[in-house]
């Protein structure tokens, strides 16, 4: 910690100093004098009160002694606030909720006490938030003294702007003198990490139309049944020979008359794996929605989905290596989980997607739907191949392109950025067509996706899988 | 929250009366402070340092004059049929008619000149000036009224003092100083300078001290105030939300969806999850917050401010320490110093560099040196 002496400090060290030197030129002054008295000349005739002004010295000599003398005590008092005051300072953060789903709020509260006995006289503390969060209400920062013994506290609540895992911190305490003389800086290392969640509200919206119409796709509620296996009744019908002898309901029968069959009816279970791309160029974007906020919001999404109807869902987050894997399972607490995960996605590396695949097989050996997000940027030989490791495994993967013109280069008035834009754009859907194509020939079809589709385009790949029992268990 | 917001004004007013009671008492002092220091002046150095300033708008004429003569002195007299002084005439008839100077002003060119100076010798216009810088210390040190900024406030004194030495060479100060050493007390007290550096002292002390504790209330204030129209704006339901578009809502592209669905879905293709409306973030804001008090009832008054409000009481404190433990302190180190050099002039006559009235100045900087270093050794101490 170091002490910086200000302006102010500057300009009466500039008086005292002056007037010490002031001090040895009348001195010089009154030797001159006499110097020209000696060979006759009298200044006096110019500057009458010469003399008078001569007597000024041995004063302004002790004065500026006092002057240096005061401003000494004054540093060394802030020397010792700096040294036995400020490292005892006692800095406690306090949030309110520490996992909370983009776009919620969060308080934070921080409290500074000062069991010293040194008065902190001008005091700045500020509490260094990241970019991720808005502040909504409430200041980030105090001015304020803070006596000795004293407390202060100061609040402010916040908003998850972006997915991720971030840390609110560190603390920047900044102390003057009163007299503003002196001013040290410093950080004191205490963080809190708060955890941000995809976006809730797609959830939200979807729960709602669930709950008012029991489902938002016509005819799910007999879409997803498989007759013949299970064990939930579907419907009595006439005997056929090949029927089980054990299926006869025999008192339906001795009823109509004639022999009929009981017939179930099961839930058509999917196993499928989220696998999301989270190599560097998924992390371009607009400021707080990159692709890869879409990519984990997309994600988000077929998982709840997939929890709601029953199915296994797993994820795979990878880039270079595989950061994250989560083994299908069900339930709300793999769905919890899974969010938890994706809150950790963080763009990095380069897509190896054969290195995925490999690993995604060797946990999960069994057949499975793969929905795979990634905006394809990569060498297009690690694509196929990936897509055909995983063709010969039985995985059936559907490729979600995340269309980087789209998420990248915002619409804009400009006739010239508007050229730049579609020129962008002639030159990617170029290359886009030919990874399809490619890709087509493996029968796995690539859908493109821009901001606006993104999130339908999932779950209509999803939904596609579970009426064709695509990865079926 | 209606209360907090009359509580936040209610406090804002308080601070207000507090910080200008502050004000007017720091105005009071500097008041004094420069009455006393006019007291010590000739009153002739006013009407004095109005001519200098007279003279220096001439001057300002003479060069619109100048400015104007070389335009119609080319233009007229090039022309043929006119000569220098005609174009002097037009030239100070034009100046004079802008500035609002009768004709009679017009006169001839060399008692024109003569009168623009105003009757100054070159000593009188060196009185002048230094009457006009006195005249701007008083202005720079009300600056420190208004800011608080101690720097003006130190830059005031130095040429306000710098002014007066000069008038006092110039005979036109009636400062009454001694010869050192003092022979009794009553030369100390009655010494202008010293009475001139006390009343010093005592304004950088207490008016640095108050000046301080104006400017944390004022930063105090002007937190309130931002607060304040926050929650006034969250009341209202016109807090921004930021990176909100507008977009077309397209749900059901690519799924097929019901009609009813479709409506229920409007917006959720959206492209940023934090599409909301002012007045729908504020009632969001304003709902948590009711949430959490009933967890925590303090959470409003530390968002609201209310936790960190300025101590005053203890400046009043630190004024008396400063003024009867610092001072003195401060005094009496500089008497330390100069016993010490009278001391080492006596045992060591006829070197011409002890005898020197620098070596005063070399003993000061050596005591600042070693009280550095013991204060630097008991702040060692204890911190181990």
């Amino acid at each position: 910690m170091k002490i910086k002496i200000s302006k102010v400090a500057g300009v009466y060290l500039l008086i005292t100093f002056t007037g010490f030197f002031s001090a040895l030129a009348l001195y010089q002054l009154e030797y001159l004098i006499t110097v020209l008295r000696n060979i006759g000349i009298d200044i006096s005739t110019f500057v009458p009160n010469t003399q008078e002004v001569i007597k000024f010295a041995p004063w302004l000599l002790i004065l500026s002694g006092i002057l240096a003398f005061s401003f000494m005590i004054s540093y060394l008092r802030f020397m010792f606030i700096l040294r036995v005051a400020i490292p005892r300072l006692d800095i406690r953060r306090e949030v309110f909720k520490d996992k909370i789903f983009q776009g919620e709020l969060t308080a934070v509260r921080i409290r500074i006490i000062n069991p010293s006995v040194f008065d902190l006289d001008r005091v700045t503390i500020t509490d260094l938030v990241p970019d991720a969060f808005d502040i909504v209400f409430g200041e980030n920062y105090v001015e304020t003294n803070l006596p000795a013994g004293g407390e202060i506290e100061f609040s402010y609540v916040l908003r998850a702007a972006a997915r991720g895992v971030h840390m609110i911190g560190p603390v920047s305490v900044t102390v003057t003198d009163r007299l503003a003389f002196f001013m040290t800086e410093l950080e004191i290392p205490t963080f809190a990490e708060i955890r941000v969640f995809p976006s809730y509200s797609d959830v939200r919206r979807l729960e709602i139309t669930q709950k008012s119409m029991g489902g938002f796709l016509p005819g799910q509620h007999t879409m997803f049944k498989l007759k013949g296996a299970g064990y939930d009744f579907h419907q009595l019908r006439r005997y056929y020979h090949s029927d089980p002898i054990k299926l006869i309901d025999w008192k339906a029968s001795a009823r109509l008359g004639r022999l009929m069959v009981r017939e179930y009816h099961g839930e058509k279970v999917l196993k499928v794996y989220i696998m999301i791309d989270t190599s560097y160029t998924m992390g371009f974007g607009f400021r707080r929605f990159t692709k890869l906020d879409f990519a984990t919001r997309a994600g988000a999404l077929v998982a709840y989905l997939a929890q709601k109807l029953q199915d296994f869902f797993g994820l795979v987050l990878f880039s270079s290596t595989v950061h994250n894997f989560v083994k299908a399972k069900r339930g709300r607490g793999h769905f919890l989980y899974t969010l938890s995960i994706l809150a950790e996605a963080e763009p990095e590396g380069v897509a190896n997607l054969p290195g995925a695949i490999r690993y995604l097989i060797d946990y999960e050996p069994r057949s499975g739907f793969v929905v795979l997000i990634s905006d394809l940027e990569s060498d297009i030989h690690n694509y196929e191949e990936g897509i055909k490791i995983a063709l010969a495994h039985k995985l059936k993967p559907t490729v979600i392109a995340v269309m980087s013109p789209f998420f990248e280069i915002p619409e804009v008035s400009s006739v010239a950025k508007q050229m730049f834009r579609d020129a962008v754009l002639i030159e990617y859907m170029r290359r886009f067509r030919m990874v399809s194509s490619r890709l087509a020939r493996y029968g796995v079809r690539v859908i493109p996706a821009t901001p606006r589709n993104i999130i339908s385009a999932v779950l209509d790949a999803y939904v596609r899988a579970k009426m064709r029992m695509i990865g079926a268990v | 929250m209606q209360d907090y917001a009359r509580l936040l004004r209610s406090r804002k007013r308080r601070m207000l009366v507090k910080y200008a009671i502050v004000k007017s008492f720091i105005g009071l002092l500097l008041l004094l402070y420069f009455w006393y220091l006019s007291s010590l002046l000739n009153p002739v150095i006013w009407e004095l340092a109005f001519k200098f300033f007279l003279l220096f708008r001439n001057l300002l004429i003479i060069i619109a004059i100048i400015l104007v003569y070389s335009l119609v002195y080319t233009a007229v007299v090039l022309g043929k049929g006119y000569y220098p002084r005609d174009a002097y005439y037009i030239s100070v008839g034009v100046i004079a008619s802008l500035v609002g100077l009768s004709k009679s002003f017009v006169p001839d060119p060399t008692t024109f000149f003569k009168s623009v100076l105003g009757g100054l010798d070159l000593i009188t216009l060196l009185v002048s000036f230094v009457s006009i810088l006195y005249v701007v210390s008083i202005i720079i040190t009300l600056g420190f009224i208004v800011r608080g900024s101690l720097s003006q406030f130190m830059w005031g004194i130095a040429i306000s003092l710098f002014s007066i030495v000069s008038l006092l060479a110039l005979g036109y100060a009636n400062l009454v100083v001694y010869e050192w050493p003092p022979t009794s007390l009553s030369e100390i007290v009655n010494n202008s300078i010293v009475r001139i550096a006390a009343f010093t002292f005592f304004i950088i002390e207490v008016g640095g001290n108050l000046a301080y504790a104006a400017m944390v209330m004022d930063d105090y204030m002007r937190k309130i105030e931002r607060i304040s129209n926050m929650l006034e704006s969250m009341l209202v339901g016109k807090v921004q939300s930021q990176a909100k578009e507008e977009i077309e809502p397209i749900a059901g592209e690519v799924l097929k969806l019901t009609p009813l669905a479709q409506v229920l879905l409007r917006g959720y293709t959206g492209i940023y999850a934090l599409e909301e409306t002012s007045e729908e973030l504020s009632s969001k804001i304003m709902g948590f917050i009711r949430t959490e008090i009933h967890r925590d009832q303090k959470l409003v008054r530390s968002v609201l401010g209310l936790g960190s409000e300025p101590e005053i009481k203890t400046i009043f404190l630190s004024i008396l320490t400063g003024l009867f433990i610092k001072l003195p302190l401060s005094i009496f180190l500089a008497y330390v110093a100069l016993v010490l050099t009278t001391v080492l002039g006596s045992l060591f006559p006829g070197v011409v560099e002890i005898e020197s009235p620098a070596f005063a100045l070399f003993v000061v900087v050596l005591m600042l040196v070693a009280i550095y270093m013991l204060g630097a050794l008991l702040v060692r101490r204890r911190l181990s």
